[in-house]
């Protein structure tokens, strides 16, 4: 079976090893000039490279959704589609069996080549990174291994919709909604929670230079007594004359709230819990994938019949 | 001996529509039945039940003792070549050779690639090019390449011209001659009354008529007389049809015994004739021969 399921892949699986290719050696080419830009100019010249990085990080973005259409979506539809399952589940196989190792073959092969973009881009965007935040942003879905989990996922997902459908179309736009439904809740919902929150002290006032993602705060006196903000504001204004006609009122409320002790206790993941965090959604998004393909075996057996 | 196929009030219900009812019947191992029937009778369901890519709504099938398509080991026992004949067109004629041997336990590559040479189909020729009867014999190839001990066919001749039919046919015999069992479908009986020794049909999604075909033509007989009511036969002659004019009365029953009252013309059935009445009488007088000979309804 494994030779059947590589021979119906192995031309996809090599147009996809090959824009991976091009896409790692351009990464490798230019990270040096990403390395140098931040060394010395800073900001301007990195500014070529972030439109570089919208675009690279876009296309790490959509990829597992691209996976999950084409590659998930047409796993059963073609033999729907070409009647081609009649052939295909007559031999001395089980379908379970069928279906088992045609995920594995592309599952395979996607890890593979989802693993590669993404640790090639997380490797070329270090510098710009070191300088931003990766962790409170949407860029937190294109770096490191949760691409991973999300291509699994939308691969199975394609799958069960082609299971359930049965017609090519239906299949990629089902797979596509959902994919596109699961990844924004967890994005905006569920990642928050996945690892537990430390708690840092963070100035009230300014930058907090912290790197990381700010899940609350609330601002406190000296003696840790929490405050409101405008309390805060109203102490401050009072204690060291800031006006309207002050210059740089942001600065001076910052340096007079550190003068009297006035700071925010935040709930933050932290720069330093980024490879937890991804850890954490990787699981979630391997774990929906079994969850899914589990669906798409029962679904194999019993339903479609 | 296990029966090649034993269905025991079998039905299949898509949606709110039955494509097969309440239907039972026994092929026996080592015979050739023909499946017969108009299209939407409830053939492919039949069939596709048979080798597990259905499963029943209702009742009972097993196949060679066991439940179709439930292990590999029963996939293996069953050749299957689907109606239409599908072949995955990206694949040469020796990939699909090699598909086999990678599927099936007991694939026999040499005589699978000595039947290609025989039929004179290029291994290296991607299937897509493959002309209908090229197709047939490729798939029948990969089906009986497996070795199985039940080989199915779902309209395997539809796609055919008349010559290819011939020798497509004549390669089932030769099978058959082998010890295979067949079950072939095919609205067209004159190709099941060349090859099958044994019968069934099927109308509306029911059996109508199953059994031996020299039994059924030697219980069957025509009866010409004078008009007559057809209540006034003996209690072992049932009427499958009748016509009558003014002065005469037509009448097909099925009989196990021999007809004595002097004032018939008795005369014997046609194989076509026999199938059109039985697929045109309702569905209460359908005739079914099992291992011990009974009429069901």
């Amino acid at each position: 079976m494994l030779w059947l399921a590589w021979r119906q892949f192995r031309a996809q699986a090599a147009l996809a090893l090959g824009a991976t290719v091009v896409v790692v050696v351009a990464l490798a080419v230019t990270r040096g000039h990403v390395v140098a830009a931040y060394g010395t100019a800073g900001d301007n010249e990195l500014i070529g490279f972030y439109v570089w990085l919208r675009l690279l990080g876009t296309g790490l973005i959509g990829v597992p959704a691209v996976i999950g259409a084409f590659w998930g979506a047409p796993l059963l539809t073609r033999e729907f589609e070409d009647r081609t399952y009649r052939l295909a589940w007559t031999q001395s196989i089980t379908r379970r069996r069928w279906l088992a190792t045609k995920i594995a073959v592309i599952g395979v092969v996607t890890v593979a080549l989802v693993a590669a973009f993404a640790l090639a881009f997380t490797w070329w965007s270090g510098p710009i990174d070191a300088v931003g935040n990766r962790i409170g942003t949407a860029n937190f879905a294109q770096r490191g291994i949760v691409p991973i989990g999300y291509a699994l996922f939308g691969l199975t997902l394609g799958a069960l919709c082609g299971t359930i459908l049965r017609r090519t179309i239906a299949a990629m736009a089902a797979s596509l909604t959902g994919f596109l439904i699961v990844r924004m809740f967890v994005q905006k919902v569920v990642r928050s929670h996945l690892i537990g929150t430390v708690s840092v002290s963070v100035p009230s006032f300014g930058s907090s230079g912290l790197g990381g993602w700010i899940l609350s705060s609330r601002t406190v006196d000296a003696a840790g007594n929490p405050i409101s903000r405008s309390a805060a504001e109203n102490t401050l204004t009072a204690a060291c004359q800031i006006t309207r006609q002050t210059d740089d009122v942001d600065g001076a409320l910052a340096d007079c709230a550190h003068r009297l002790g006035i700071h925010d206790i935040a709930q933050v993941h932290t720069a330093g819990q980024f490879w937890a965090l991804q850890m954490a959604e990787l699981g979630l998004f391997v774990a929906l994938a079994a969850v899914i393909a589990a669906v798409c075996f029962w679904w194999l057996n019993h339903r479609t019949n | 001996m296990t029966a090649a196929i034993e269905a025991v009030a079998v039905g299949k219900r898509y949606g709110r529509t039955w494509a097969l009812r309440e239907s039972t019947l026994t092929v026996p191992a080592g015979a050739v039945v023909g499946l017969v029937g108009a299209n939407g009778a409830g053939k492919s369901t039949l069939l596709n039940l048979a080798v597990g890519l259905l499963q029943p709504t209702e009742g009972q099938i097993t196949v060679l003792g066991g439940r179709p398509g439930s292990t590999a080991d029963e996939l293996a026992k069953v050749g299957f070549l689907a109606q239409d004949v599908p072949l995955y067109g990206g694949l040469t004629v020796g990939e699909h050779l090699r598909l086999g041997a990678r599927l099936n336990p007991r694939w026999d590559m040499a005589a699978a690639t000595a039947r290609i040479a025989r039929v004179g189909l290029d291994p290296a020729q991607r299937t897509s090019g493959l002309s209908g009867g090229q197709r047939a014999q490729l798939a029948l190839t990969v089906a009986i390449g497996k070795r199985p001990e039940l080989l199915i066919l779902d309209e395997p001749v539809a796609s055919l011209d008349p010559l290819a039919r011939r020798e497509f046919l004549a390669d089932l015999m030769e099978l058959a001659a082998d010890g295979l069992s067949i079950v072939l479908s095919s609205h067209l009986l004159a190709d099941v009354e060349r090859v099958c020794d044994h019968l069934i049909v099927l109308a509306g999604g029911r059996v109508r008529l199953a059994g031996d075909v020299d039994d059924l033509l030697a219980t069957h007989k025509v009866l010409v007389g004078a008009r007559r009511d057809p209540d006034r036969l003996t209690a072992d002659q049932t009427v499958i049809q009748q016509s009558h004019t003014e002065r005469q009365s037509t009448l097909l029953v099925h009989t196990t015994q021999p007809v004595l009252d002097p004032s018939w013309t008795v005369s014997d059935v046609g194989l076509e004739d026999l199938v059109l009445a039985y697929m045109a009488a309702p569905a209460s007088s359908a005739y079914v021969a099992g291992p011990t000979l009974r009429r069901v309804g």
